[in-house]
């Protein structure tokens, strides 16, 4: 095990040397949720409530998806599908490590650093919205959202690590990945919490497991969510099954890797 | 005899045994490896591609074909070919990274490409073109990092640092981001990140490749001191005749996929070559050009010459210069093993790269 600690300190002080960057992209994820908020404003000029959302349940809405942007969703396929394409893969094929492990430990680090950043960003904002932000009525609440966040966070791995091996059989992943990508985070109500599309859409979004990337966890935060438990137990089964994919999925590739030899 | 069809070049010799008691044993052990790339050809343009998808045209490549040998502990192996000649294919089947298409491979005793931990924890692969450094951290980190993935044990870990920073010459670059290092830093570093757990079994591949002469040289004299020193079996590939030659006294020619040759680097000129070189100077300016009953000249000119004699008849022309012209210098020489391997590559294969269609 220490030797996934090791891993996790070393990206850490890898993460440090891009601290700039980092915080200049929260900086434009900050742009972007301001735009919304304008938006949101202008459109609750005439009204009180939309669908089940107060103005202050939304502005709360956007400052937690930025958030949970930021310290949940993962970003490693990037990286993991050019060291495939390029054959640097091969050190794992030679190292005692697990490349699935070693994968998550280092998305982990990556994200508490990111996490740490941008709950300086959300906390300054939340500040400044104080009076306009919906904060949870009782203490329970933020346990089950840390819970809905650990959930969020492997299952977001999960997803994304499945995105990068993807490479072991495209030559070229990057416009399949956005695709990808976006689609996801749109079923996990990036854009619009989900409950304001269309029932049947919302029927199949609630079948599908991208809602507990976003949507879920900003429910329980908001006191919106009936079934917190239930919730728990699904996405659980997810991270569960997707682990069995990833491992044969893996093995597969890996097998596919051995034969065409980059 | 294992080794016996192969063919009349063999060496044979103490990687016959098995260890017991204080028997010597063979450490690398590959018999009858193959190892064919299957890939598609892909016709050019939008044609083509829009053909492709529905019918493809399979193409085999024999990257590997039979090839049989055997080190010992200790041994510093060098594995010359050109581009191509399947070297680098090859140590990727010894280290676990490629699965071959048959054949049998032993390395300490284990199969490569299943990967066992115990396997992976003795040996080591550098690959000059792929680095395993993290880019923006000073090699210090990746270093810890790797003590850490094969469980070095502390103290050993600082031992084998202080050892290798000294005979590289690398004391005040492990704190510098490796983004900011030469080419050839990096690479010292490179092989130091791969030595940290002492592995039995080294597997180089081009690790000179791109370096100026004096890293090239620093790199050199670190293998063989390291090879000397830790008794590490090192199996090295290069396209540098000097890396070869300044480290190995056995090698193994490969071209078109097979192992041409398998035997000790100065016997090289005894296989492949029937001639030698002569180069004279004259005493005072000759004709511009040679005389007809003179056979095997290279060059000439009015004060110089040089021919290419068979062996046989290196004594009859030696005599015969030397009574028909007035010489002031004249040496015989044997051809250079650079020449010799050029000759080799040359060669053309036999039946390789056969197309099938699927």
């Amino acid at each position: 095990m220490k030797k996934y600690w090791t891993v996790f300190r070393v990206n850490w002080q890898n993460a440090l040397q891009y601290r700039g960057p980092t915080f200049i992209s929260i900086l434009g994820n900050l742009l972007h949720i301001s735009v919304l908020l304008y938006l949101w404003n202008a459109i609750y000029l005439g009204e009180q409530q939309l669908g089940d959302y107060k103005l202050s349940d939304l502005i709360t809405y956007y400052i937690l998806q930025l958030m949970i942007n930021s310290m949940v969703l993962s970003y490693i396929s990037w990286e993991l599908g050019e060291q495939i394409a390029e054959g640097t893969f091969s050190n794992f094929l030679v190292k005692p490590l697990n490349p699935l492990h070693y994968w998550f430990v280092l998305n982990l680090s990556g994200k508490l650093f990111e996490g740490l950043l941008v709950l300086l960003v959300g906390g300054i904002l939340s500040f400044i919205l104080i009076n306009h932000v919906t904060l949870p009525s009782e203490g329970m609440t933020m346990v089950y959202f840390i819970v809905s966040l650990i959930l969020a966070g492997v299952l977001a791995f999960e997803f994304d690590f499945a995105i990068g091996i993807l490479a072991f059989w495209l030559v070229q992943i990057n416009s399949f990945k956005y695709m990808l990508q976006y689609g996801m985070f749109f079923m996990a109500g990036a854009l619009l919490p989900l409950d304001l599309f269309p029932e049947a859409f919302q029927r199949i979004a609630h079948l599908l497991p991208f809602r507990f990337l976003l949507y879920f966890p900003i429910q329980i935060f908001l006191e919106k969510e009936a079934q917190p438990l239930e919730g728990f137990i699904t996405a659980g089964v997810w991270i569960i099954a997707l682990y069995l994919i990833l491992q044969f999925g893996l093995k597969r590739g890996i097998r596919r890797y051995e034969a065409v030899g980059k | 005899m294992k080794n016996s069809p192969r063919s009349p070049f063999v060496r044979g010799g103490l990687g016959e045994f098995k260890q017991i008691g204080n028997y010597i044993m063979s450490v690398i052990d590959v018999k009858n490896l193959n190892k064919t790339y299957k890939t598609h050809r892909k016709e050019s343009g939008l044609k083509g591609s829009f053909k492709g998808l529905f019918w493809r045209e399979a193409v085999y490549k024999e990257a590997v074909k039979s090839v049989s040998f055997s080190l010992e502990e200790g041994e510093l192996v060098g594995f010359l070919g050109p581009n191509g000649a399947g070297k680098t294919t090859l140590l990727k089947m010894l280290s676990g990274i490629l699965y071959p298409t048959s054949g049998e491979v032993s390395v300490l005793g284990y199969t490569p490409w299943e990967r066992n931990r115990d396997y992976q924890r003795q040996f080591a692969i550098v690959m000059g073109q792929k680095n395993q450094l993290w880019w923006d951290l000073p090699p210090s980190e990746s270093f810890l990092l790797n003590r850490d993935i094969y469980g070095v044990d502390h103290t050993i870990f600082q031992r084998a640092i202080d050892e290798m920073v000294s005979l590289l010459d690398l004391k005040d670059l492990l704190d510098i981001p490796v983004r900011q290092l030469s080419l050839g830093q990096r690479m010292k570093c490179e092989l130091v990140a791969s030595l940290l757990h002492q592995p039995r079994v080294l597997f180089l591949d081009e690790p000179t490749i791109g370096l100026d002469v004096i890293s090239q040289e620093k790199i050199r004299s670190f293998i063989k001191e390291y090879n000397r020193l830790k008794k590490t079996t090192v199996l090295l590939t290069s396209h540098y005749m000097q890396d070869v030659e300044a480290l190995c006294k056995r090698v193994l020619v490969i071209n078109h996929g097979g192992i041409v040759y398998d035997g000790a680097l100065s016997a090289l000129s005894e296989r492949y070559v029937d001639h030698k070189v002569i180069k004279i100077r004259f005493d005072s300016p000759q004709a511009p050009a040679p005389p007809d009953t003179l056979s095997g000249v290279v060059e000439w000119d009015t004060a110089h010459a040089v021919l290419k004699v068979p062996k046989k008849e290196v004594a009859r022309t030696t005599h015969q210069l030397l009574s028909d012209f007035s010489i002031d210098d004249l040496s015989v020489e044997e051809v250079e093993i650079e020449e010799i391997i050029r000759h080799i590559f040359a060669e053309q294969p036999d039946g390789a790269g056969k197309r099938i269609e699927e």
